[in-house]
């Protein structure tokens, strides 16, 4: 193996390194201001080749996850552009603000993940059939509604409510080091 | 937080569920764009609710995960340390060249890991994702090291949706398949149940799980798909969950309804498996394990699984399986089956020579529906609100006013062959107890032919009016001497005694709907 292979190869790796630090914070950003789930990973797709392609721009005294944050927020300018007559999009300014609040978050979305999986675990009977049923199963609501059997809107409440239970059962964790 | 929470657009909390869900209104939305822009605290926590909802998408597809969330901490079948694929895949330290590829035909050729560490051909996972995102993706030959990184990349993001695209599985401990720990994932819930009485179980079984047997000593009740097929299944009857899409069936009778996104739906038993091409079918399991199966809507195909022989059946067709495997054609009788459940549990209790009909009958009309032996009963319409006044039989209420709700049962007695063949009459009598008060009985032929369109069922042919040369109504009500039809004094009980003599004999009964 010549000196050029072994340079590329470094460089391939150290870009994995980066990518897998950085996909998380962009993925949550892609998905925040991207309506549709399956465009948001489309999406995802598509930073991750641009990143790749460009890897040769990216001055490495700078913050690659700013780097690579930056070419997802101009390929989510874009949809924009393209969705404008679309209802429910973001607009650019907004789509800037969840870039900063996307970032800030970075640090703490590991944390949030490990703290959410023992969460979950407290989940019992039918809350736990029901996110079962939408994250697992990916159901809509009326789909729930009929294995449950209650109505869609009650659906949707026992949805809220879960969330709302398990986002401060999270924050209960972080704050208590992960002893709760 | 109570139902009015979900249109409250002043909660910020409704409005993140709502978003995620995807059912904002336009009102909504432009609230959620202020109360972003408004305070960062607020873009924050939508981005922590976005990113729960992530994780909570990959944790269920993460099978630790999974087994952590199903299983209680005894119940988990230990497993060994989850394997991160990605990493052997990203480490391409032994790769000695990596030349310009079209990614699509790199991926064609090789096997890749998927997240749980098994190896799964590339060419199911590029069928299994749809080839959309991954085929005009072609890297440049000038940049000879960033295709590796490319394709690198994108392995992660196809293992990753590799992964996603596994069929999502619960492990359970305590199922068992030949000695086998089997994945026991829910496939099916049970949403309705009338009398059900479960064999060594007190309560109700509220769902299947794959590889569950259950016995329904008694009772009827519903499974629920999670591929869409519905199954009334009556007992006493055998199932046993297969996956969202099959189902084994050891003993008794079910009808399906499978729509269109559950296509292909089967209900297996010992020596039949039966494949719904898009339809409404029933199966009968009998104790000697032979198979009936008829169609009432679409097609299927019935198969022995040692011959090998399918066949395809047709609306209205019907057949029965050997334990050879030998299929041959019998009559249909789509009334043996519930195809109604709702309308199922209002049927009246019978007693003597009488039948209640689970379903419609096509036909009511003379000699198009014959049995010697039984008075058949069925029930035509159900929760019917009256469009007209009702002229009935009934002294105490001759007409029910335009408006009313009323359930509407038919009594049909229409011997084989006809009773001039036979040399006598035939006499039957029978006791029909309904549920909720009887508030008509319409028996004469003249108000029968005027109620059909009222209260009849436009898919059932009812006798035709005037059939006879001298333009004399053609009689098919209880008319004669003979017949008797009389209500008990508490107005839930009719007795019968029908006397067939040269038509057919025919009454309705209105029933009080239940409220709602």
């Amino acid at each position: 193996m010549n000196s050029d292979q072994n340079q590329i190869q470094e460089k391939m790796r150290e870009l994995t390194i980066l990518w897998m630090k950085a996909q998380p914070m962009i993925g949550v950003f892609l998905a925040t201001t991207i309506r549709h789930r399956h465009d948001a990973e489309d999406m995802l797709q598509q930073v991750a080749e641009t990143v790749a392609r460009r890897f040769n721009d990216f001055d490495a005294e700078q913050s690659f996850n700013a780097w690579a944050m930056g070419i997802a927020r101009n390929k989510v300018g874009n949809y924009i552009q393209k969705c404008s007559r679309e209802k429910h999009v973001f607009n650019v300014e907004l789509v800037d603000l969840m870039v900063v609040a996307s970032e800030k978050l970075e640090t703490e979305l590991e944390n949030r993940k490990d703290a959410l999986g023992e969460c979950v675990k407290e989940l019992k009977g039918r809350s736990q059939r029901a996110i079962e049923m939408r994250y697992l199963r990916e159901m809509n609501t009326d789909e729930i509604a009929n294995h449950l059997g209650i109505s869609s809107n009650a659906v949707f409440i026992l949805l809220h409510r879960i969330r709302q239970a398990l986002g401060k059962c999270i924050e209960t964790r972080l704050n208590s080091g992960g002893e709760v | 937080m109570d139902n009015d929470t979900k249109n409250n657009m002043f909660d910020p909390n409704a409005l993140i569920s709502s978003y995620l869900e995807g059912s904002l209104n336009d009102e909504q939305f432009e609230q959620l764009g202020v109360w972003l822009k408004a305070d960062e605290q607020n873009r924050l926590r939508l981005v922590r609710a976005v990113a729960m909802e992530q994780h909570l998408r990959e944790g269920m597809r993460d099978e630790d995960m999974r087994l952590l969330l199903f299983s209680d901490a005894n119940d988990v079948d230990e497993v060994g340390e989850m394997d991160k694929p990605w990493e052997s895949l990203l480490d391409l330290s032994d790769e000695e060249d990596i030349e310009p590829v079209d990614i699509t035909a790199f991926l064609k050729q090789q096997e890749i890991l998927n997240r749980k560490g098994r190896l799964i051909h590339k060419r199911k996972v590029l069928s299994d994702l749809g080839d959309k995102p991954y085929r005009a993706i072609v890297i440049p030959e000038s940049a000879a090291w960033l295709m590796g990184v490319a394709a690198m990349l994108m392995f992660v993001v196809l293992v990753y949706q590799g992964g996603q695209q596994e069929s999502s599985v619960v492990v359970k401990k305590g199922v068992d398949n030949g000695g086998l720990l089997v994945e026991a994932v829910v496939v099916a819930d049970v949403v309705h149940g009338a009398d059900a009485i479960w064999r060594g179980l007190e309560g109700d079984v509220r769902e299947i799980r794959a590889g569950e047997k259950f016995e329904l000593e008694r009772g009827v009740i519903v499974l629920s798909f999670y591929d869409g097929a519905e199954v009334t299944v009556e007992g006493p009857a055998v199932i046993r969950g297969i996956d969202d899409n099959a189902m084994g069936f050891e003993y008794g009778r079910l009808s399906a309804i499978v729509p269109e996104r559950a296509h292909g739906f089967r209900v297996v038993t010992e020596h039949c498996v039966v494949t719904d091409l898009g339809t409404e079918f029933g199966v009968v399991v009998d104790e000697y394990k032979g198979v009936r199966t008829e169609v009432f809507e679409g097609k299927v195909v019935a198969e022995n699984p040692l011959t090998h022989r399918p066949k395809v059946l047709q609306k209205g067709e019907a057949v029965a399986v050997d334990f050879d495997g030998l299929i041959r054609e019998i009559p249909a009788d789509s009334t043996a089956y519930i195809r109604d459940f709702e309308a199922y549990t209002h049927r009246p209790e019978i007693i003597g020579p009488g039948r209640y009909l689970k379903s419609l009958p096509e036909s009511v009309a003379f000699h198009e529906f014959e049995s010697t032996d039984e008075i058949s009963v069925f029930m035509e319409r159900s929760g019917h609100v009256l469009r007209d006044d009702v002229k009935t039989n009934l002294e105490d209420s001759e007409v029910i006013k335009a408006g009313e709700v009323v359930d509407s049962y038919l009594v049909h007695f229409d011997p084989v062959g006809g009773v001039n063949l036979s040399g006598k009459d035939i006499r039957r009598d029978i006791k029909i107890t309904f549920k909720r008060p009887v508030i008509g009985l319409i028996t004469s032929s003249e108000l029968l032919y005027l109620s059909d369109a009222s209260c009849g069922n436009e898919k059932v042919k009812y006798p035709l009016r005037g059939q006879l040369k001298n333009k004399s109504l053609l009689q098919r009500g209880v008319d004669a001497m003979d017949d008797v039809v009389r209500l008990s004094r508490d107005g839930r009980t009719v007795h019968v005694r029908l006397v067939a003599a040269t038509n057919i004999d025919q009454f309705r009964v209105l029933v009080e709907a239940a409220k709602e």
